[in-house]
């Protein structure tokens, strides 16, 4: 057997091993592990595995991935989520679908400190559902805005599903997180409008509010924000200018948001400080085993040639390069039905990359796309995450046909973020490029 | 036979929280160096010596000891969506046989792992820099951890075959991503 088959029969078996219900980091060690005995010797496979455990785990570049998670658990107990959408509700409140769009930019900025789509999405559900279904708002419109919102907490730096593409592909992590800021910031922006106009042309989605408040009240509001929303910009202020490593950056973010929620909770007793650790190094375990394993199979797949040979055959092939990005982008969105994003990059980066790479795109230009593509796989019927995580987390108020029924012009605004980076890939690479490292 | 292994795989559980619980917390002391670290070199330019080698030398052991934590609290992640639709005992001999085969595939990687981690501790092996560590401890830790995911790989593929449902994704949602 060629080594291009041997290549070509393992991405086949981790399809089939992946949909049989292995667990994915599984399936990948395996293959990749299975592939690298075909191909060389057990001592390469055997030594191979030891060493990319130890040396994707033993980086302190790397560790920016735990702090991170530290930081959103902590954001999670300090109730800045609650803070957000209340000032945000005071402030945004009497617009059109007024508070529809204060969910999606208190989601944004929570988003920012918790880097957890899910995690950002279950608290606005909690949160914003009730309050939005109490005002007489359309359950379409308020759940579908929840789960979109959630999505732009792993696009707004800093967040750790950004890293995990730069452990994945060796890119420059600090780039990455700046990649993000101006994209997520647009997102937002577009998200917002689509509430807006939905709003203006169907009034009887979203009742106006009657509530005033006064600018006192609405000053009074920013009380915890504020200082929160100081903390993001500095940290990715930091980062621009090389003040510092995104490590640190991510220590001293889990720091001042450990100290805030000590503050809300008035002492550590509310923090419960243990099951946040225990939280947070499950979830470190689960990425890190992921991508250790994605890059056995990674290795494998370079081994085989075939990733080599596929990108060299489609770029050999006579067509618009944008043609192959757009079979690339509709690949992430069907995986993105099935798995979460941390799963979806480990499984698809081994040939996608080297593929975009070859094509002549930037590495960190791709990293927001496939981000976007990720986020758009989880909110797309008929198996988009978030939307799942709203029904679960709204106890029987929405189901997911409302969601599904209002999800549709976040899924335009998505894709025309996505048009967006493509004709204009500067939203992305104009801050890393202008960093000073 | 499932009234006994269920009880063992809980005790064991219990045992893997206390390790979650370790790693959690020399994570949480990191950040209070890296912090430290960063802010002296910052303000006092004065670095804490040693960090670098510090993080390096905990790093492994806090992520790679929970592996087994994390499988007992159902977070690695899988794809239901076809198992789902599948006969009750197609699921079962399905579930049985990807965690068997995960049990095995761990077992290898521990092995491997050991004699790395053996050779490193037979010549003294040591990281570069101002504070010199042993470079053992690190690559043991990739060996223990997989041991300890693989045997829990195992009581899970035996509560499968006597009748447990596989995986019970979904019971713990707040911790993923």
């Amino acid at each position: 057997m060629s080594e291009l088959m041997i290549g070509g029969l393992g991405i086949s078996i981790l399809l089939v091993l992946i949909l049989v219900g292995m667990h994915i980091m599984v399936a990948l060690g395996l293959v990749g592990f299975a592939g690298m005995i075909a191909l060389a010797t057990i001592g390469a496979a055997t030594s191979g595995v030891s060493t990319i455990f130890y040396s994707i785990t033993a980086s302190f570049h790397f560790s920016v991935v735990p702090m991170f998670l530290l930081m959103g658990f902590f954001a999670m107990r300090a109730g800045l989520g609650e803070d957000l959408f209340n000032a945000a509700s005071k402030w945004l409140g009497r617009l059109p679908g007024g508070l529809a769009i204060a969910t999606t930019i208190g989601a944004a900025a929570f988003g920012a400190a918790s880097g957890s789509s899910v995690g950002t999405a279950t608290l606005f559900t909690k949160l914003a559902l009730p309050e939005m279904l109490k005002h007489g708002y359309d359950k379409g419109l308020a759940s579908a805005s929840i789960a979109i919102s959630g999505t732009l907490a792993v696009l707004i730096p800093p967040s750790a599903l950004v890293v995990v593409y730069g452990i994945l592909t060796d890119a420059s992590i600090g780039k990455l997180l700046m990649a993000g800021l101006i994209p997520g910031i647009l997102l937002t922006i577009m998200i917002c409008l689509a509430t807006l106009f939905r709003v203006m042309l169907n009034p009887s989605l979203a009742p106006k509010i009657q509530e005033r408040f006064t600018f006192r009240e609405k000053i009074w509001s920013l009380r915890m924000t504020g200082p929160l929303i100081l903390i993001i910009a500095s940290i990715i202020g930091g980062l621009y200018l090389g003040v510092f490593t995104p490590t640190e950056a991510g220590a001293i973010a889990a720091l001042v948001t450990f100290l805030m929620a000590m503050i809300r909770q008035r002492g550590l007793r509310g923090i419960q400080l243990r099951s946040v650790l225990r939280d947070t190094v499950q979830t470190t375990t689960m990425i890190f085993a992921i991508i250790v394993c994605a890059l056995l199979f990674s290795r494998f797949l370079a081994f085989s040639g075939l990733a080599e040979l596929v990108s060299d055959t489609l770029i050999g092939l006579d067509v618009n390069r944008w043609f192959i990005v757009l079979i690339i982008a509709l690949i992430y969105i069907v995986l993105g039905m099935l798995m979460d994003a941390p799963a979806l990059l480990a499984v698809t980066l081994p040939v996608t990359h080297p593929v975009m790479i070859g094509l002549g795109f930037d590495p960190i230009w791709f990293g927001v796309f496939v981000v976007v593509l990720a986020e758009l796989g989880a909110i797309t019927p008929p198996v988009g995450i978030n939307c799942f995580v709203v029904k679960g987390v709204s106890e029987g108020l929405v189901e997911l046909e409302d969601i599904f029924s209002g999800i549709l012009p976040y899924v335009f605004a998505c894709l025309l973020m996505l048009v967006m980076l493509c004709v204009f890939p500067g939203i992305a690479l104009y801050l890393p490029q202008a960093m000073s490292r | 036979m499932l009234t006994t292994i269920l009880p063992i795989r809980d005790v064991y559980g219990r045992v893997l929280s206390w390790i979650a619980q370790f790693a959690g917390s020399v994570l949480f002391l990191l950040m209070f160096l890296v912090c430290a670290n960063s802010l002296s070199r910052k303000l006092l330019n004065m670095p804490i010596q040693g960090t670098l080698e510090i993080t390096e030398f905990v790093m492994p052991i806090v992520i790679l000891l929970p592996l087994a934590y994390t499988q007992h609290r159902d977070g690695h992640i899988r794809v239901e969506l076809l198992t789902n639709r599948l006969q009750p005992r197609t699921v079962q001999i399905l579930g049985v046989a990807t965690l068997l085969i995960a049990a095995i595939l761990f077992a290898i990687f521990s092995y491997a792992a050991f004699s790395f981690g053996a050779r490193a501790w037979s010549v003294g092996e040591t990281s570069w820099g101002p504070l010199p560590l042993p470079i053992w401890p690190s690559k043991m830790a990739v060996s223990l951890g997989a041991a300890l995911l693989s045997l829990h790989f195992l009581l899970d593929a035996a509560a499968v075959a006597l009748g447990a449902p596989p995986g019970n994704a979904h019971r713990y949602p707040e911790a993923k991503i």
